[in-house]
């Protein structure tokens, strides 16, 4: 009868024989604490400091990105930013299903947890990637500094397959279940239930356009425009334009300026001739794309040779439901527009960023606004659309990850 | 127009590059308008692309369709009531399958072409046959399943159609030694799928004490190497084992696809692939430029024989090489080429759903 000494419960055992162990300790008690806690805050900017000095983390662009965004002068900035008037504490323990695809907000997601005050739990996708090893590599290096041994203790890296029981052990066990979808994936975790006074929070599929003006690309110099070119990449085609705040679709105010349309495809065409790799599946999958988007989309009018390198398609409607057409691999569908309020009506809750170049921003808060858009979260600037933050979604993680004590 | 029934009297691989060329052009083109006329969702992609049909082109520079697109529409070029019958491609559960509507004439077409092919492999008359599959996979005639189609289609070839597998995929050995003893020095003519063989025919013979001669036989087998792959098996090898274990010297591959089922391509005795004059191959690289004899690219395939549905011009998502044209030691006209396997898939980015991944 020696096993029904164990304190353990029978389930407790078997998710832990089920979890591989990347970082960290599997804590499923963690009890919360303040948001933005010194300890935190110096953890992370020690990360972001092991991270900038890493020969290999230096490579990837993701990665610097990260190391970038929880240096020491970020961090503070944004508890200055986002830490409302109330007194908050962390909810306790944070437990986080990460993208499969972009690896990195697994580490943004736990760095928002770690801000509200959590205990987390992350679980990666099993993909192995180098940007995930170069990272879980810092944070155990610094897991072993005694400074951070109560860190260590708190949170945990793990990977799993999904078939166990694992979601559904950690599911019940967690004060916030943090899912970054897709809408599948958000419809499969919940068939693990949560406790009543568990917090959730989805990330689900989005869909995103810009609004670029041509008339503004006209008066660009020459090094402005190959800079708005490089913004435009990163924001599409550095993540394939299967991110989900990536835009899919480019919406063009004074559209009939052709010659600046022309001058801005021919500025990222010769970047993405620099920079970006088509394997030859993905090639088939663009092409497979564009095909199927001319049966199931509105008319259009493919205006590049298919040997090109960027596939440019210009949509000649815009009926409400376009968001399923999305291109890929350097398939851009387009819309040239008169006015913005053209666009209003195809915006639905599933919208999330417009990046835009040449339009004022107020102009575009004032579109949600005064058409009282159900989409739209984010208006960032042409370059700026994949980078993550604490708002996101709508959200500010920040307080959806902690809660309010009302004191009066 | 020069009419199939035309072709069929030609011998399967006797057109120079440049005579058929110039039928290609002629012949794709026609197929490309008709079904650009009677086929909805074709036209639509021909339009959106401002295809210009006033004038023949190449057939490098006609429209292609990805195979998947056969999956994710029904495309077909005929009105619902003259569909003979619908070909589904072998899928594993889940997997969305194409669908390929066949009229009586493409049908019959593509029947016709591929007894063309077949007699210049095992000759005119029909031979002994010993299907390396169990005769369940074949019993519901109704769902054609690429497999139950191949081997339907393959059987027409053959007389006296035995099963060398029971119903559980074991190899039935008094059968297998029955018809060996039956036909004894005589031709016969092999069929099955490359892997199905290998496993529960070379494996099972190895696996066997069992001692059969099968030196006159023909054996012809398709569907891919993937499997085989996995385990490092290639064609020579393929090759070597069934010489061993069943004393089978004339072992050739075939590719084809049930997109475009009749027009196969077939091994010749130098271990080359070649087109008939029915079909045709062209390589294209990943910008999805035609490339030249040597290159490796996705496999593009043409067939004269799809009137039914849109697919006289597919793109797969095979990677192969064109060896040569009209130079094969053979002595067969037209391109010979190798399939290399599929494409490999790329690691996708982005925030798709991968949760299972």
């Amino acid at each position: 009868m020696g096993a029904a000494i164990l304190m353990a419960p029978e389930e407790y055992m078997n998710l832990e024989t089920e979890l591989e162990l990347l970082a960290g300790s599997l804590s499923l008690e963690t009890k919360g604490k303040i948001p933005f806690d010194a300890s935190v805050c110096s953890f992370l900017s020690d990360l972001s400091n092991l991270l900038m000095r890493d020969k290999v983390a230096k490579t990837l662009n993701d990665v610097t990105a990260f190391a970038f965004w929880c240096r020491k002068a970020n961090i503070h900035q944004l508890k200055d930013l986002h830490l409302g008037p109330h007194i908050r504490i962390g909810r306790g323990m944070a437990f986080h299903i990460s993208p499969g695809n972009v690896p990195i907000n697994a580490f943004y997601s736990f760095a928002f947890g770690l801000l509200a005050g959590n205990g987390n739990i992350v679980r990666l996708p099993s993909k192995v990637g180098t940007s995930i090893d170069v990272v879980i590599k810092a944070i155990n290096l610094l897991f072993e500094q005694k400074q951070y041994s109560h860190l260590a203790h708190e949170n945990a890296f793990v990977r799993y397959d999904h078939k166990g029981i694992a979601t559904d052990q950690l599911s019940l066990k967690c004060d916030t279940r943090i899912i970054w979808g897709g809408d599948s994936t958000i419809a499969t975790i919940r068939k693990s239930p949560i406790a009543a006074r568990t917090q959730e929070i989805t990330f689900a599929d989005r869909y995103s356009f810009a609004v670029l003006d041509a008339d503004t690309i006209e008066k660009l110099s020459d090094s402005e425009l190959n800079q708005q070119a490089i913004n435009f990449y990163n924001d599409t085609l550095q993540m394939d334009q299967n991110a989900c705040s990536s835009p899919h679709l480019m919406v063009w105010l004074n559209g009939n300026n052709n010659s600046a349309k022309e001058r801005f495809w021919k500025a990222l065409d010769t970047y993405t001739l620099k920079r970006y790799q088509l394997e030859a599946v993905q090639s088939v999958d663009r092409y497979t794309r564009l095909l199927a988007g001319f049966i199931t989309g509105p008319e259009q009018h493919h205006i590049s040779d298919i040997s090109a390198p960027l596939q440019r398609v210009k949509l000649k409607t815009l009926p409400k439901n376009i968001d399923s057409l999305r291109g890929i691999y350097g398939l851009f569908y387009e819309y040239d527009s008169i006015t913005l309020s053209e666009v209003a009506h195809i915006v639905n809750s599933k919208y999330q960023t417009v990046s835009y170049l040449g339009i004022d921003k107020s102009t575009l808060a004032d579109f949600v606004i005064n058409n009282r858009l159900k989409g739209i979260d984010r208006i960032v600037p042409v370059g700026e659309a994949l980078n993550m933050n604490i708002l996101w979604d709508g959200y500010n993680i920040l307080n959806e990850l902690s809660r309010i004590i009302d004191v009066r | 127009m020069i009419s199939i029934e035309t072709l069929l009297k030609k011998a399967p691989y006797s057109l120079t590059s440049s005579e058929k060329a110039e039928l290609y052009s002629t012949e794709l083109t026609r197929l490309t308008r008709a079904h650009y006329n009677d086929c909805l969702d074709y036209k639509t992609i021909l339009d959106s692309m401002q295809f210009d049909l006033a004038n023949d082109h190449p057939a490098e520079a006609l429209p292609f369709l990805p195979v998947r697109m056969f999956k994710d529409f029904d495309l077909k070029s005929i009105p619902d009531d003259a569909v003979h019958k619908t070909m589904t491609s072998s899928g594993t559960t889940g997997q969305s399958v194409s669908k390929i509507f066949l009229d009586k004439a493409t049908a019959s077409n593509q029947t016709k072409v591929l007894a063309r092919i077949m007699s210049d492999l095992i000759g005119p008359k029909r031979l002994p046959m010993l299907v390396i599959d169990a005769k369940s996979t074949v019993k519901d005639r109704k769902s054609f399943s690429a497999r139950g189609a191949g081997i339907l289609g393959f059987s027409m070839f053959g007389r006296d159609v035995t099963f060398a597998l029971d119903d559980n995929m074991e190899l039935d050995i008094p059968t297998v030694e029955a018809f060996c003893a039956k036909y004894a020095g005589q031709d016969t003519f092999l069929f099955g799928f490359t892997s199905i063989i290998y496993q529960h025919f070379i494996q099972a013979l190895q696996n066997s004490k069992l001692n059969i001669n099968l030196q006159a036989a023909t054996l012809l087998h398709g569907g891919g190497w993937k499997k085989l792959e996995d385990i490092a098996v290639d064609n020579e090898c393929y090759k070597a084992q069934l010489l061993e274990c069943a004393g089978i010297g004339k072992v050739h591959n075939y590719y084809g696809m049930v997109e475009q089922t009749g027009s196969i391509f077939t091994e010749c005795s130098a271990g080359h692939l070649h087109c008939s004059i029915f079909s045709d191959l062209i390589i294209r690289d990943k910008n999805m430029l035609a490339a030249p004899v040597g290159e490796t690219g996705l496999v593009q395939l043409v067939s004269l024989l799809p009137q039914s549905y849109p697919g006289h011009s597919i793109l797969t998502e095979d990677i192969g090489v064109i060896i040569g044209e009209d130079d094969c030691v053979c002595g067969r006209k037209g391109k010979h080429f190798r399939i290399l396997g599929r494409a490999k898939k790329a690691e996708v980015r982005g925030c798709s759903d991968t949760y299972g991944s």
